[in-house]
């Protein structure tokens, strides 16, 4: 549809039509002024017609009264007078002034015409005007006589020219003749109406009156009647013709001169001379000319204002018709627009629904009424990984799909979807192709056909394994919320919006309390702006912030937490709210305080440890190369402190090194640092002492003399009084010029060279310790390879009883590679110190067992006894017993050859185990001794216990029992006691004949020593064996 | 017995015709009028064409005809009412066809007579002179291109009309109007009155209208009507009329009017 025809169309209709109703409103407006018109002719033609009318009807009676005299042949008067009275004019004949008589008297007759009229009852009568004429006409009689008409008679018509024209017209042709405009001669007034008059002429009676000379011939008068045009007028219409105005002119021209009558004009009332019209009448052989208009009293009586209303209907109509034909045609470009819009959309729709159908957001399936699927949309490949094909070719589809565990749940509800019931959101896990799950929300919906039956139903489902996800995570998240750890999440502007309830449980504060409110609230005011300021600047920065922060709980207590700020950003980063956990590490604080003072305190007496310790000696030091002033570091040992943890028991010897911490730490200044750095072993920081070294040394030598004084102070341990000494190493420092661990070393091997002093002394560090620490470490070393390189050997010294040779003692001895030969004196206590002792020790009863095994072999030998020295650090080993039986049947010696050498020292702690570990052995066949017995913490009431078999006494007895008589007494008393005990007694040390004897004599008959025999290595045993047999044991 | 019947009905018919050929029947007194209009009748003459056909149907009818004399419009006025049963020189429209029948006698065309110094040379230019005013009798008409022209003036309210010719001659002089629609019978008057020399004639281009009798409808019954149309059948047959004519017209214009085709 163009624009054109749009708007052509329309038009055409407008103007279509417009032009009809032009036409009908021009021919309305036509037909209104033709039908004006033809009212209006009507009405000229009724006026006309009704003047004709009167015209005639006034000649019938002027016929009348001419009629009278033609019949009497004479003028009566008298007779005239009645038949006009008789008339009754104003009833009948109104619009007549007068009927009356012309007589026509020659001029021969006038005076006898004059006298009859006198005679008749006319006394004054004369033709006016006077004067001689030819002929005259006077009227001689007017009726009614009344009013006017009595005006005296006598007027002469024949001098009036319009009258006399009239007259002779009448004589001539014998018919009634209207005259002209007259002034009637009975108006005497000067403006008086118009008017005319009919002349009907009289013959004498009887005579011809065929021709006009015999008319004239024969003439007696005339019989007149006068009439003013404006009496005839009204008396056709009344006043005034109603809405017409009536001019009637005489003549054809219509003048003023020549107006009989106008009917009076209301003023200001004209038409347009359109309507109005001239028309002739011919009257009684006159003509007269009747101008009519018509005002507007006419044109609203009989106009038709049809026309102005068919226009502005038609134009309206018209208008509404090029309307109602542009909405037709735009209706039909809208219809069409419309149907094309709705194609469209239906068009839309249907791709919608199928692209709905078909798209991959929902899955869905139209089932029949029997529980099969119908049709399928594809998008069941994304949901299921099962093709449409696929799905349709299964036998049972639902029940394929439908995860078992929830078929119980769905089956019911698919039976009700069956039966035309509607359902909605029922969720339920399928079985994808690859065997994975997905959670789906499934509705589903009748479908009735056109018909409206049920014919099957629709599911529509939803992958909502995200939500569940979601769900899920919902949970743990709610769940993780209400966790142990107070958390408070508030909104971007740190308006608390959610607490839980460990929140609740650290700062007092209920959620209704605080939501809505900052965290301002828990403010300690601890913390300066500046600290704020921070935090938010890292929120801001790094999207968090973790930190210790003391806050206020709601009672008022102040403690420290640890918070931590996550920002929680929304999709587009703006941040949303922030996360904040915190918890309270009052307790934390506490063990960090624990842990620093653990860290760098002795926990039992709460001196600096190593650590701190060394951090200090750093600052002394750093402070000396500052200050310039020289630092001491003192090592101060405590004397035989293991001893009296071995006799006296750990708790006094804890006891002991309180005290000792509490001393040394009073003897210091409060600059400098006291320190425990091993069991018993203490070290002390000096600073700012003299910048001379010498007399630096003066003063920390000073200090360490006093020191002793004090550690030399009797303690009280418990109940017990003890003495102690100590040991100081001291070494001077200055600046750096010393690493701290050369201090350290130092200071330690001026330590050691004073225990080696005597102890209780004060001894600095002199470089040649240096050497001694080193060949000490360089021995250890070796010892450690010793062991594995096999350097020990056993040197055996016989033990006799009497004179016979019952067995030896294994000594060991290490055959260094460089050294040579070291005595066990050098090493023993080096391995009983690194531990080493063990498998040293370990060695030693395996050599010895080996060499029993070997000895077992030879019946000279078989009895033979040896006995091995072990430390109490062997028999503390849990396996001991185990070891030493494993190495007895591993060597297949004989136990009961077998001596166990222990000493007194093993018995200070766990008494028990040890007596039961001796029993075990003892059990096998082993025998003990007890070695260095009467020297060291001898109780007599641990010989009760100890399942011993010997007593070994003391080389230190041995040596002086002869010149000292308490260890003669003392030796004596041994032998008695191990006499009364049960126990063999042997004297060790014995290196003269007189101390044989000696003892001999106190009743030991068993000895070791020089004067017997050397140790000696095996081979020199069994010589020395050999030798003896022979009878002689000779001391080499 | 058909044959009966038959032959009664024709004698029936005979008589029908006989009577018919008898004339009309003369059961009362008729009236007739007759209308002052040139040649066809002068007042101040009291003679014309229509007086002496009046006198002839008199005659021959042998009935009582009162002749008045009224004006046209009159004429047609009591015609259509039934108050007057004849008048003379009607023609015939369908409006007057529906109250009167005519009887043809004659016919003739119509002319205009127009002002020389109107300046009309045909008929359109008439109609498109404004001030062009026309002259008409009342309740006449003409042929239909005359009729037309009277209608369309009309309505322009540029017709004048009048009781009679007279009146129309003077005005036509005066200049009060500036055309007129005449018939042959009006010549003499127009030479007469010194007409012709301002005045021109146009023809219209009509055939001749008939005029004929006028018979009242409501007056006369159509069998009495057709009585009458009979005897003025019989007047044109006979050559009555001619005569008539020929006493008012020069021969060769009385033919032309007198024989006629009798229009159905």
């Amino acid at each position: 549809m163009s624009w054109a025809r749009l708007v052509l169309l329309p038009l055409l209709v407008l103007s279509a039509s417009l032009s009809v109703t032009w036409t009908l409103w021009d021919h309305e407006r036509q037909a209104a002024r033709h039908e004006l018109l033809t009212q209006f002719d009507f009405s000229l033609g009724d006026a006309v017609s009704r003047i004709e009318q009167r015209m005639g009807t006034y000649e019938l009676l002027l016929r009348g009264v001419q009629s009278l005299f033609a019949a009497t042949g004479e003028v009566d008067r008298e007779r005239f007078h009645d038949y006009v009275g008789t008339l009754d004019l104003d009833a009948n004949f109104s619009g007549i002034q007068a009927i009356g008589m012309v007589a026509w008297v020659p001029a021969t007759q006038k005076d006898g015409h004059v006298d009859a009229m006198r005679r008749q009852g006319l006394p004054d009568y004369t033709i006016q005007p006077a004067g001689s004429r030819g002929d005259y006409a006077p009227i001689i009689q007017r009726e009614p006589y009344i009013g006017l008409n009595r005006a005296a008679p006598g007027f002469d018509a024949w001098t009036e020219p319009v009258r006399r024209r009239a007259m002779e017209q009448a004589r001539d042709s014998g018919m009634a003749t209207i005259s002209g405009k007259v002034r009637l001669s009975v108006d005497t007034e000067a403006n008086a109406r118009p008017g005319f008059i009919m002349y009907l002429p009289i013959y004498a009676r009887g005579q011809p009156q065929d021709s006009v000379a015999q008319r004239r011939a024969h003439l007696v008068g005339w019989v007149y009647a006068s009439f003013r045009m404006h009496d005839v007028i009204a008396s056709l219409y009344g006043e005034q013709p109603p809405g017409l105005t009536i001019a009637i002119y005489d003549g054809v021209e219509p003048s003023a001169a020549a107006l009989l009558h106008r009917t009076p004009e209301a003023a200001g009332r004209h038409l347009p001379a359109d309507i109005s019209a001239n028309e002739y009448l011919v009257v009684g052989g006159h003509d007269w000319t009747l101008t009519m208009s018509a005002q507007d009293d006419f044109k609203d009586r009989f106009g038709r204002n049809a026309a102005w209303l068919i226009a502005s209907i038609g134009t309206g109509l018209s208008l509404l018709l090029a309307f109602l034909t542009w909405l037709m045609m735009t209706g039909r470009g809208r219809a069409m627009r419309l149907a094309s819009t709705m194609t469209k959309e239906l068009r839309e729709n249907e791709e919608k629904f199928r692209a709905i159908a078909d798209c991959t957001v929902n899955w869905e399936v139209w089932w029949g009424q029997d529980g099969k699927p119908r049709w399928i949309n594809p998008s069941v490949k994304e949901y299921i990984g099962y093709t449409v094909e696929e799905c349709m070719a299964m036998p049972d589809f639902a029940g394929t799909l439908i995860y078992p565990e929830d078929l119980p749940r769905v089956v019911p509800e698919f039976l009700k979807g069956q039966q035309g019931f509607r359902g909605e959101d029922l969720e339920f896990r399928c079985i994808r192709k690859d065997g994975s799950l997905i959670w789906l929300s499934v509705s589903w919906v009748p479908i009735s056909d056109a018909k409206g039956d049920f014919i099957g139903f629709r599911t529509s489902g939803r992958d909502i394994t995200e939500r569940k996800q979601v769900e899920a995570e919902l949970r743990i998240a709610a769940a993780a919320f209400d966790s142990q750890e107070p958390m408070m999440i508030t909104d971007a502007n740190a308006t608390i919006l959610r607490v839980n309830s460990a929140f609740t449980q650290c700062t007092g504060y209920t959620p209704e309390e605080i939501v809505g409110l900052t965290p301002r609230v828990l403010q300690s005011g601890r913390h300066d702006a500046a600290f704020f300021r921070e935090m938010w600047a890292a929120i801001h920065r790094d999207g968090g912030w973790q930190g210790e922060i003391w806050d206020r709980r709601k009672n008022g207590d102040v403690y420290p937490k640890w918070l931590a700020i996550s920002a929680v950003t929304s999709e587009d980063g703006v941040v949303s709210h922030y996360v904040g956990t915190h918890h309270d590490i009052t307790e934390r604080k506490i063990a960090e305080e624990r842990i620093k003072e653990l860290a760098f305190f002795d926990a039992l007496t709460h001196l600096p440890n190593r650590t701190l310790l060394l951090d200090r000696l750093k600052q002394a030091i750093t402070a000396s190369a500052r200050s310039e002033a020289c630092g001491a570091l003192l090592f101060i040992d405590l004397d035989h402190f293991k001893t009296l943890n071995d006799t006296l028991g750990h708790d006094k010897g804890d006891l002991l090194l309180q005290q000792v911490a509490q001393r040394l730490a009073s003897s210091v200044l409060e600059s400098d640092t006291v320190a425990r750095v091993g069991g018993d072993e203490f070290v002390v920081v000096l600073g700012s002492l003299h910048e001379n070294r010498e007399e630096a040394a003066s003063q920390t030598e000073a200090l360490g003399e006093k020191i002793l004084a004090v550690l030399g102070n009797p303690y009280q341990l418990g109940d017990i009084e003890y003495r102690s000494t100590a040991s100081v190493g001291a070494t001077v420092f200055r600046g750096h010029q010393a690493s701290i661990d050369e201090l350290l070393k130092q200071a330690d091997l001026a330590m050691y060279k004073s225990k080696e002093k005597g102890r209780n002394a004060v001894c600095f560090f002199d470089p040649d310790m240096q050497t001694v620490v080193v060949e000490r470490a360089a021995l250890e070393a070796g010892l450690r390879n010793a062991i594995e390189e096999n350097q020990f050997l056993l040197h055996y010294q016989a033990q006799v009883d009497g004179t016979r040779i019952t067995g030896a003692e294994a000594l060991v001895r290490w055959q260094h590679p460089t050294r040579g030969i070291v005595p066990p004196a050098d090493f023993i206590p080096l391995a009983e110190e690194t531990g080493l002792i063990l498998a040293l020790g370990s060695w030693v009863m395996e050599a010895a067992c080996a060499q029993l095994a070997q000895w077992a072999t030879r019946p000279e030998t078989a009895d033979l006894s040896i006995a091995v020295n072990v430390s109490v650090q062997q028999f503390r080993e849990p396996d001991f017993v185990h070891k030493v039986l494993a190495i007895i049947s591993r060597t297949s010696a004989r136990p009961d050859r077998l001596k166990l050498e222990l000493t007194e020292s093993v018995l200070v702690d766990n008494a028990q185990d040890i007596i039961q570990k001796m029993g075990a052995l003892k059990a096998r066949g082993v025998v003990f001794s007890l070695d260095d017995f009467g020297i060291g913490y001898s109780s007599l009431s641990y010989l009760k216990r100890l399942p011993l078999d010997q007593l070994k006494i003391d080389r230190s007895f041995v040596r002086d029992v002869l010149v000292d008589p308490n260890d003669a007494v003392i030796a004596r008393a041994i032998v008695a006691l191990a006499q009364s005990l049960g126990l063999g007694v042997i004297a060790e040390g014995v290196e003269t004949e007189a101390q044989r004897d000696f003892l001999a004599a106190a009743g030991c008959h068993a000895y070791q020593g020089y004067y017997f025999c050397r140790p000696l290595p095996i081979e020199g045993f069994d010589a020395f064996l050999s030798r003896l047999e022979a009878g002689q044991c000779v001391a080499e | 017995m058909i044959r009966r019947s038959l032959g009664g009905l024709l004698l029936a018919l005979s008589c029908i015709g006989s009577a018919m050929a008898a004339g009309p029947t003369c059961s009362r007194s008729f009236t007739l009028a007759l209308h002052d209009h040139g040649l066809l009748y002068s007042v101040d003459t009291d003679s014309g064409i229509d007086k002496d056909f009046a006198d002839e149907l008199i005659r021959r009818s042998g009935c009582q005809i009162r002749v008045s004399l009224m004006s046209r419009a009159r004429i047609w006025k009591l015609i259509e009412s039934g108050a007057l049963d004849f008048s003379l020189s009607g023609i015939a429209n369908d409006e007057r066809d529906q109250y009167a029948d005519f009887a043809w006698y004659f016919s003739n065309k119509y002319y205009l007579l127009v002002r020389k110094d109107a300046d009309i040379h045909q008929l359109a230019d008439f109609e498109h002179n404004d001030q062009f005013q026309l002259g008409v009798i009342r309740s006449f008409r003409y042929s239909e291109s005359a009729n037309r022209l009277v209608d369309t003036l009309a309505t322009e309210n540029r017709v004048t009309q009048a009781g009679g010719l007279d009146p129309l001659y003077q005005a036509l002089i005066l200049r009060r109007i500036q055309g007129m629609i005449i018939e042959p019978f009006d010549y003499p008057a127009i030479d007469e009155k010194k007409i012709r020399d301002v005045t021109t004639i146009v023809e219209f281009n009509d055939p001749a209208v008939p005029h004929g009798l006028i018979m009242s409808k409501k007056a006369l019954s159509p069998a009495e009507r057709e009585k009458w149309r009979a005897l003025v059948n019989d007047m044109r047959a006979d050559g009555t009329i001619r005569r008539i004519f020929e006493k008012y017209f020069k021969p060769d214009l009385a033919d032309s009017m007198v024989n006629f085709q009798t229009p159905p």
